[in-house]
């Protein structure tokens, strides 16, 4: 009788241990499982945030675009429309004085119109030149930074050095795009605002990223809580820019330490654009 | 050189643009307008039309601080008897438009020939 107590005593102890055992390991699979669900949920919402960003970075692009389409047709409307106006106007008058036989001030008219039509070209250029410097699909962006320096820089009192350590290498033309637009910006904002005298561009790079230093030893300023207002729309366009390509800025200032703006262009994203190879460094 | 619809007409020209203000005072008042004053934007224009009393107004449109359809319809409300020609550089359908719904007797693109320019400004 004894005996068989203990039997069923072992075997209920033994079958109790098993379902614990079972418990436990369900237990054990279910936090295994917590924890998957949450690295899960983590993934995911580093994926929501990647796709946000991108989603973000896509729109400042076309803010980007839709500016500069406003800034051109702003610069056609009261550049070379205005004066083809008053070539339009001074060729109508000229006609009418030849045919009155006014011909006194013919060969004077004709000449102001020519020097109007020859202004006209070269306004027209320098926007042909804005849009797409033609210095950057031939020689790269080292020889567009000299040539970008001397444009904006040659009839002021600023000295300026460019110096790059890139020799002729290429990079995909949007990283070039925007190197050249960032100096473009930064060097304007120099000549305007800054009352430096010295300004240099270092253009660098290393296995993964072009570097971009525009400095220059003028007033400085109290770099702004925002830049969305229109007196830092300049230092939003730098940004914008260079977030377009995954690339980042930093600028160095305070009233009366001069500017330094130090752009990051991770040359290594043209795979993820479709253009060149990872090893695209190509010294021509 | 002109004609007794034009000689003694006495006109306000308004534009931002300094060349074309000079070229059109310039080529207006050697075909015998009366050129009495220029502006270069849509207040200027609102003051001029106040103080001048001109009999015709040519008005750009896209002006610095007050554009040109602006002005004309402030224009408008102080003075029903001026005549307003607008002098624009867009070929636009809703410009256009607008204009006439403010009663400018014409609109005319920069680049137009001086002939429409003046039958324009010498219609009544």
């Amino acid at each position: 009788m004894l005996g068989a107590f203990l039997f069923f005593f072992r075997r209920s102890r033994q079958a109790m241990r098993a379902k614990q055992g079972a418990l436990a390991a369900s237990e054990v699979a279910h936090e295994a499982l917590v924890e998957r669900q949450q690295e899960l949920s983590q993934a995911l919402g580093r994926l929501e945030e990647s796709r946000q960003e991108r989603e973000r970075l896509l729109e400042r692009t076309v803010e980007i675009a839709e500016h500069e389409r406003i800034n051109l047709a702003g610069d056609l409307h009261d550049g070379p429309i205005q004066q083809l106006t008053v070539v339009a106007l001074m060729l109508d008058q000229l006609t009418g004085r030849i045919g009155r036989g006014e011909l006194d001030q013919t060969q004077a008219a004709i000449a102001q119109i020519r020097e109007n039509v020859s202004g006209q070209m070269t306004s027209l250029r320098g926007m042909m030149v804005e849009l797409r410097p033609p210095m950057l699909d031939e020689r790269g962006i080292s020889a567009g930074l000299h040539d970008l320096a001397e444009s904006v820089l040659s009839d002021t009192r600023l000295t300026w050095d460019v110096r790059s350590t890139i020799g002729n290498a290429r990079f995909a033309p949007e990283i070039e795009t925007v190197a050249y637009r960032v100096a473009r910006e930064a060097l304007v904002n120099t000549r305007k605002h800054a009352e430096a005298t010295d300004v240099e561009v270092i253009l660098e790079h290393d296995r993964d990223t072009l570097h971009l230093v525009i400095a220059d030893n003028g007033k400085g300023f109290t770099r702004p809580e925002t830049t969305r207002t229109g007196e830092h729309s300049g230092l939003l366009g730098i940004e914008e820019r260079l977030a377009s390509i995954g690339g980042t800025c930093a600028l160095h200032t305070a009233p009366g330490t001069g500017t330094r703006w130090e752009a990051s262009l991770p040359w290594k994203l043209q795979p993820a654009h479709g253009r060149l190879d990872g090893h695209s460094l190509v010294a021509v | 050189m002109s004609s007794s619809a034009t000689t003694g007409r006495r006109i306000v020209i308004v534009d931002d643009d300094d060349n074309v203000r000079t070229t059109l005072c310039s080529s207006l008042g050697e075909y015998g307008f009366d050129v009495v004053g220029t502006g270069s934007d849509g207040f200027e224009a609102v003051l001029l039309a106040v103080e001048l009393n001109p009999e015709v107004m040519l008005l750009d449109v896209r002006m610095p601080r007050l554009g040109g359809l602006e002005a004309a319809r402030r224009i408008r409300a102080l003075d029903a008897s001026i005549r307003f020609v607008i002098l624009s550089a867009y070929d636009d359908s809703t410009l256009q438009q607008e204009a006439r719904d403010l009663g400018a007797s014409r609109f005319l693109v920069k680049g137009c020939s001086f002939t429409d320019l003046v039958e324009a400004i010498a219609e009544r």
